[in-house]
């Protein structure tokens, strides 16, 4: 096997191994099976988030209002779980699915520069989470929490069947379906695409619209997680999300990447929020560490794309 | 008459193709030289390589029998050679004046300010020097193509460069510009500037060249006195081949096949086109002629359903059909190849991604993709239209022009088509490559595809298509049948009909 090849398909797991190697050697706690589940566990909601962001970022788009629906979502939840549990899982849901339909079409049929367009709904969307819970709060049911993030033997199932599911289907979609072919070949070139008889309206809906699902699927597992909805809850999110996708080799401009590499990197900044946690180093130098990391990344990526491109100059 | 230029020895190369191999050439003072050839010939190239836009791999410049190293456009400026090249080079949101002086707006200053009216002042001069009339207030994105080249040829020709390079700068202009530019240039040699002229419209090179340049796959192969030469001998020269090997023999059909499968009746988009009629038969190569910029390729589109229709119907085997998009025009079996093969692939992605991308829904089940099949039906296409690639993994940007258009013909011929439109689907390909690509759309019509093709190439005119349209100002405003014509008379017909004389 050509190992430059490996490398270019790998590289993010390899560098999550050195990371939690030395992370293990630092610390002993590291080691511990608990903190291993607590990764998997804080992983689901980015994981979640950025499978749209990644879907939004290969067709060629940006959408920032991930983190604010998935804050709506929390608070929405809390409100309505106290009534019926599964009411108060399929409205969030539906919601999501609305605004991220709104986004799309906007963003497709109107043409809105998608930077401005999921730039004010986020502002919207945190403006309706404010008014209806300005503080956190709410009721969200045990056994709704018991489902999600029980342990048995140790292992939190759930969140683990969660990751390993997410990722398959990820990568299926892209890979094996029309819909993923579709979204490199929009992400490429949108013209191209069309000219080819693709319908560039319907995906770039369909990917604004599964976008905002995904956001709210993860608002209602951190609700799990909080045990209450916070309307400010997402305010990393969008930016999380989009570091993950372009550490994980998705390139910024779309047309190129995939899901796994994201996954990697949403364990990775995962991780380092854990390790720099059990260290006991303030956990503000966890957003110097993801700063460098990416910058670091993205450069060795370029170094290899530069080279490519002296020779077809 | 006494030596301004010489180039020794200049070779360059890119990733699989030798773009120019060992050039030596010296241009004089008060000479128009014409450099011809075949598209990939090597012409932008030299042209590029004059202007310091690309270095030589090896070979040496010398300007005034000195040894010059061009580094850049701006160093070539400062040597006197100044270029309008193939591609716009106008900044948009600019006026024309600005643009005209661009760089060296620092020269109309008042009190220190840029003093527009000083700009506009000094541009008009310009302008009407040449007597071009076009106002220099405007913004460059307002202007006419045919404008944009004028306007590129006035801020070139402002810095009064002893060498002037046009690549292609015709391919834009109408007859009387093309007149008025030529008076321009013939003043300029008599002045004892030394013109560059590229063009592929050979009656252009005999008006006015004295000496032509022959380049073939990067060599040099003739040096000619254009007085001394014969229009046929040229034509060999470039071509290194004769026509009836180039391109592959007409079948006439037998009449019942020959029924009327598309039909376009009254069609117009604004401004562009005027009641449009034409028929296609089922088995038929049509070509539209005519001067580039006549609506030809506006007419594909429009078709394709990639610009809006202002009125006109289209039938398809005498049901009529709405084609607003390139999605229902899919739908209607129609595939649309143009001329830009950047414009038709996703560059960074693999030729089998590429050839699928069109017919994805045609190997489906429930949206999932059927990879064996695909595979199969790929490697079948990509075998039958003999694209060379070390694989179908390999990415398209790597391949060379001729691939990437065989590439751009597979991903259509999946989609399973009945019609083809064709923007200059051979231009831009060296002689092996077209020929293939001819031989490739006279196979598709034998099996029953109809086919229209945009072409401007007169030799292509004259051998490839059954029946030809040649349209002007958005209008059709002759149609010839080819099998068995008299090809010179033919030509001369077709040449009055485009520029509208008699």
């Amino acid at each position: 096997m050509n190992l430059k090849k490996f490398l270019e398909e790998w590289y993010i797991y390899i560098l999550m191994l050195i990371i939690w190697i030395i992370a293990s050697i630092v610390t002993p706690y590291f080691r511990q099976m608990s903190v291993f589940m607590t990764i998997i566990v804080f992983s689901v909601p980015l994981a979640l988030v950025a499978l749209g962001q990644n879907l939004v970022i290969l067709s060629g788009r940006f959408d920032l209002s991930v983190g604010s629906i998935l804050a709506l979502t929390t608070v929405i939840a809390s409100v309505m779980m106290r009534n019926n549990l599964l009411i108060g899982i399929l409205f969030p849901l539906l919601i999501g699915i609305i605004i991220g339909f709104v986004n799309g079409i906007a963003i497709s049929k109107f043409r809105i520069d998608s930077f401005i367009m999921t730039f004010g709904m986020m502002a919207v969307c945190q403006g309706i989470g404010l008014l209806i819970r300005d503080y956190p709060g709410g009721f969200i049911p045990m056994e709704f929490i018991d489902f999600l993030l029980k342990e048995t033997k140790n292992i939190a199932w759930i969140p683990l069947i969660m990751l390993i599911i997410v990722l398959v289907v990820g990568e299926f979609l892209l890979k094996r379906t029309n819909f993923g072919r579709n979204i490199y070949a929009i992400g490429d070139d949108e013209i191209i695409a069309h000219r080819s008889g693709i319908n560039v309206i319907v995906i770039r809906t369909a990917v604004f619209t599964i976008s905002g699902f995904m956001s709210a699927l993860a608002g209602l597992f951190l609700c799990a997680i909080m045990a209450s909805g916070d309307a400010n809850v997402g305010a990393l999110y969008p930016l999380d999300s989009i570091t993950a996708v372009v550490m994980g080799g998705t390139v910024l401009s779309g047309g190129r990447g995939d899901y796994k590499g994201t996954m990697g990197a949403v364990l990775i900044l995962t991780s380092l929020a854990r390790i720099f946690n059990l260290i006991g180093v303030n956990i503000w130098f966890t957003y110097i560490a993801k700063g460098l990391l990416l910058v670091f990344i993205v450069t060795i990526r370029m170094l290899g794309v530069r080279e490519e491109r002296e020779v077809a100059l | 008459m006494d030596e301004i230029l010489k180039v020794q020895n200049i070779s360059k190369s890119f990733p699989g193709v030798q773009a120019l191999s060992k050039v030596n050439n010296i241009f004089k003072r008060g000479e128009i030289c014409a450099l011809v050839g075949e598209n990939g010939a090597g012409k932008s190239t030299l042209v590029f390589i004059l202007m310091g836009v690309l270095r030589p791999d090896q070979g040496k410049i010398f300007i005034k029998e000195e040894e010059v190293n061009i580094t850049s456009i701006h160093k070539a400026k400062e040597y006197g050679i100044g270029a309008v090249f193939q591609d716009p080079n106008l900044i948009n949101y600019m006026s024309v004046a600005e643009n005209i002086y661009l760089g060296e707006q620092g020269r109309f200053k008042h009190h220190g300010i840029l003093s527009y009216s000083k700009i506009f002042r000094a541009a008009e001069k310009v302008l009407s020097d040449l007597q071009f009339n076009i106002d220099v207030r405007k913004f460059a994105i307002a202007l006419s193509p045919e404008e944009r080249k004028l306007i590129e040829f006035a801020k070139m020709i402002r810095c009064d460069p002893d060498i002037i390079i046009l690549d292609e700068i015709t391919a834009a202009l109408d007859y009387e510009s093309v007149n008025k530019l030529f008076k321009i240039i013939r003043n300029k040699r008599d002045e004892g500037k030394t013109i560059i002229f590229i063009s592929h419209r050979l009656k252009e090179v005999f008006d006015i060249a004295d000496t032509a340049l022959v380049l073939k796959e990067g060599n040099l192969v003739e040096k000619l006195k254009i007085k001394d030469v014969k229009e046929e001998d040229l034509i060999n020269l470039m071509m290194g081949r004769k026509i009836s090997e180039v391109f592959p023999p007409r079948v006439s059909f037998p009449k019942k096949v020959k029924e009327t499968a598309l039909s376009i009746k009254n069609l117009s988009v604004n401004g562009k086109l005027e009641k449009i009629n034409l028929d296609i038969a089922r088995g038929e190569i049509v070509a539209l002629a005519g001067l580039r910029g006549h609506g030809q390729s506006e007419l594909l589109k429009a078709i394709f359903g990639r610009i809006p229709k202002q009125s006109g119907k289209i039938y398809i085997n005498n049901r009529e059909v709405l084609i607003e998009s390139p999605v229902k025009a899919k739908k209607e079996k129609i595939a649309f190849i143009s001329n830009k093969r950047e414009n038709e692939l996703c560059f960074t992605h693999s030729i089998r991604r590429n050839i699928a991308l069109s017919s994805l829904d045609k190997r489906q089940k429930f949206g999932f993709i059927m990879q064996r099949k695909e595979q199969e039906e790929v490697n079948n296409i990509s075998l039958k239209m003999n694209i060379v690639a070390p694989s179908l993994a390999t990415e398209v940007s790597s391949l060379s022009g001729g691939n990437k258009q065989k590439v751009v013909f597979s991903k259509w011929l999946l989609t399973l088509p009945e019609f083809l439109l064709c923007d200059e689907p051979a231009e831009g390909l060296d002689m092996g490559a077209k020929s293939e690509v001819y031989h490739i759309l006279r196979k598709l019509a034998n099996e029953g595809k109809s086919i229209l093709l945009v072409l401007s190439d007169m030799i292509e005119i004259l051998n490839l298509p059954d029946r030809v349209f040649v349209l002007r100002e958005g209008k059709i405003v002759a149609e010839f049948n080819l099998l068995g014509a008299n090809k010179e008379i033919l030509e001369k017909k077709i040449l009055k009909a485009s520029i509208g004389v008699n």
